[in-house]
């Protein structure tokens, strides 16, 4: 399966962007081989309206079964939930390495959507 | 020039770049002494919170539904391509493996995507922004807008409400919306003059010049009334003097006038210096747009 | 570093005075943004010296190129904003009408309309008279503050912070509940709600509250002219008690509020002890354990 981050930057040291429409980028991980590849999000950034479900479309779109994120609105939950993604969220300064390791135990939190 | 009855037929709004500053203190007023020339059509488009009827309750309004276009998918039609989704600006329409879904609150009712479905699956649907409340009694019609709780098509229903037909030709009044963005610009924008409304405070004269450029792009004809009018601030005279802008009327800092109008009551009916000062406000107001035309 | 950012609703109910004051008292600890653009004040009370400023683009708009226009009137028609119009024989876009939903750019049959990046306003980065790094924005003509300006402007607040190495980053934050607001809570670390004791100070109060706990902030409240309305007073305090808000202060209706404004001051500048404690007090609540 493949998880969803929303990610401040490339790589496993950057941290998760708590923000979701809005976040600068996807970090994409395949949980059979560990390899992870980057999604820019600089399009939703500078939207003007509807950041949230233009990012949902988005990580839709990358095959993800499961987003890791600060917290997702209530427009994109629905989204992601319409999609069967489930969302779970981190305290803020987590790494992506980090929430990795805490999704792959199964300690991160699910968002009720 | 002379008035005669009925022959006042200009449109003029009030608007004011903040809320509180006295809008509905104004256009109220002004209504209540027009009657006493000819028939008054008031709209008050101030649609988050429209309170010009709390002063006339002797006319009774009634409500119709105002509904705007959203988009309804028909499934069975529906070959999920997707183009929807792509020429939406507004992202209001999702495409999933196995649906489409679509986000009224974020829907600009811009038609794009049932211009644009290639199987022609995508019909229009309705959904409730808000209400027009509009009732006559003697020579005034009231026109209300009320926008629902939690929309935000604030200038769509706007647009509607200054659609509603209008029951005698004479003066028409108009309670913009506060601010400086789209719902004033529609309220204002083929109307023959806007009375501005400042207060003379720091905040006040930089909200109240927001709104003098707004008015200067756009190219609408105004004047300003300072209301709150303290005796020693001459802050917005200053400021008028320097742009080359009109003051309308002064309407003064006083603890009768807030009561009254706190209350509900219409101050030119309790206090008859505070009623000249309208009459004098419509008096020159009829002048100008008079004067324009000629 | 802590962010906090400063909400309530409605106009009117003291959040901009509160906020310029927490910012007189923090000084060069906490940079300041204001992200009310709709209605950005706080320069007013800051002075600020600008060191830099720069464009902000939001949203786009239609521009028809006449050279391929064939006038065949088809944008016309399928505006749904009413800002095509005949004039003089051809189709003019009106700027202020045009929303930018590109429906004309698709429809047109000879690819004469392109849309373009639409200049909604500029940003600044400043510094106030208190020696607080202050982050603004200015709309342009008929501009809407949106998510994404709010986004930039905390965006360029927490680069400053960082940079500086400031512990604090106060924002002044938008009225309503739409999407601007939605925009300012994110990545928050406590919310500041002020709000007045009247039905409408409770109500607003209240949709606030439902936002914080969808996305699970801290917050507290301020009761700005507690004395204006005794039952609204004891409803909104219930209310804070039932959501475990914290209710740091309540402030009487004071004429100072009206006052310091009126001179261009802060309420820590005005000479009324009681505000000036008052505001200490949510200042040091705010900023405690840092």
């Amino acid at each position: 399966m493949k998880v969803a981050f929303t990610a401040q930057g490339n790589g496993w040291y950057e941290k998760v962007d708590l923000r979701f429409g809005r976040a600068k980028g996807f970090f994409i991980v395949d949980t059979e081989t560990d390899q992870a590849e980057y999604l820019d999000n600089t399009q939703n950034l500078e939207a003007a309206h509807g950041a949230g479900t233009s990012a949902a479309q988005s990580v839709i779109n990358t095959g993800a079964g499961a987003l890791v994120s600060g917290s997702v609105g209530p427009k994109a939950g629905s989204v992601l939930k319409a999609a069967g993604i489930e969302v779970y969220t981190v305290e803020g300064g987590t790494t992506l390495k980090d929430a990795y390791n805490l999704f792959k135990q199964g300690k991160l939190k699910k968002q009720v959507l | 020039m002379d008035t005669e009855e009925g022959d006042v037929k200009m449109k003029i709004a009030v608007a004011s770049g903040k809320g509180g500053t006295g809008k509905t203190l104004i256009s109220t007023n002004l209504a209540r002494v027009a009657l006493e020339q000819g028939s008054v059509t008031l709209f008050d488009l101030d649609v988050e919170e429209p309170n010009a009827h709390l002063f006339f309750s002797e006319v009774e309004q009634k409500s119709e539904p105002v509904e705007k276009m959203i988009p309804v998918v028909d499934v069975s039609i529906c070959e999920l391509s997707g183009v929807c989704s792509k020429v939406c600006e507004y992202h209001a329409i999702i495409t999933l493996a196995n649906q489409v879904m679509v986000f009224p609150e974020l829907c600009h009712s811009c038609y794009g995507c049932l211009e644009m479905c290639p199987s022609k699956a995508i019909s229009e649907g309705k959904k409730q922004i808000g209400m027009i409340k509009h009732g006559a009694k003697d020579h005034l019609q009231l026109i209300s807008g009320l926008l629902k709780v939690g929309e935000s098509a604030t200038t769509a229903l706007i647009r509607d409400v200054k659609k509603f037909p209008i029951q005698k030709s004479g003066l028409q009044i108009y309670d913009a919306p506060p601010g400086t963005s789209c719902p004033v610009i529609e309220t204002v924008k083929d109307l023959d003059y806007v009375i501005l409304v400042g207060e003379p405070t720091p905040f006040g004269l930089h909200d109240l010049n927001l709104l003098v450029q707004v008015l200067q792009e756009i190219g609408q004809p105004f004047g300003v009334v300072v209301n709150k009018a303290v005796t020693g601030n001459d802050r917005i005279e200053q400021y008028c003097a320097q742009k080359g802008l009109e003051i309308l009327a002064h309407i003064p800092l006083r603890s009768d006038i807030a009561g009254a109008y706190a209350k509900g009551q219409l101050v030119s009916e309790v206090l008859p210096d505070v009623k000249q000062i309208f009459q004098e406000l419509l008096e020159t107001v009829t002048r100008k747009v008079n004067g324009a035309v000629a | 570093m802590k962010e906090i950012v400063i909400m309530s609703g409605k106009g009117g109910t003291g959040k901009t005075s509160i906020t310029a004051a927490l910012g007189a008292l923090a000084g060069s600890k906490a940079v300041m943004a204001d992200c009310d653009v709709d209605a950005a004040n706080l320069h007013l009370l800051f002075d600020p010296q600008v060191e830099h400023e720069e464009d902000f683009y939001s949203g786009k708009k239609a521009v028809i190129d006449y050279d391929l226009c064939t006038d065949c009137g088809i944008c016309e028609e399928k505006c749904a904003f009413d800002a095509i119009h005949w004039q003089d024989g051809r189709v003019v876009i009106n700027d202020v009408s045009c929303e930018g939903c590109s429906v004309c750019f698709h429809l047109c049959p000879v690819d004469a309309i392109r849309m373009e990046d639409n200049l909604a306003g500029k940003w600044y980065r400043a510094k106030s008279r208190f020696d607080n790094p202050f982050v603004y924005a200015h709309l342009g003509i008929g501009q809407e503050n949106s998510g994404k300006l709010v986004s930039k402007v905390k965006q360029e607040a927490k680069k400053v912070a960082e940079e500086l190495q400031r512990p604090f980053i106060f924002v002044d934050g938008p009225p309503g509940v739409g999407c601007p607001v939605i925009s300012s809570l994110s990545n928050a670390d406590h919310i500041l709600i002020v709000t007045e004791a009247t039905e409408s100070g409770l109500h607003d109060l209240q949709r606030l509250v439902e936002l914080t706990e969808y996305f699970k902030l801290s917050a507290s409240c301020v009761i700005n002219k507690n004395d204006l309305n005794e039952e609204s007073d004891r409803a909104i305090s219930a209310f804070c008690r039932e959501h475990n808000i914290p209710v740091v202060e309540r402030i009487p209706f004071h004429p100072a509020f009206y006052e310091t404004l009126e001179q261009g001051k802060t309420l820590i500048e005005s000479d009324n002890k009681e505000i000036i404690a008052k505001i200490e007090h949510i200042y040091q609540y705010l900023t405690k354990g840092e």
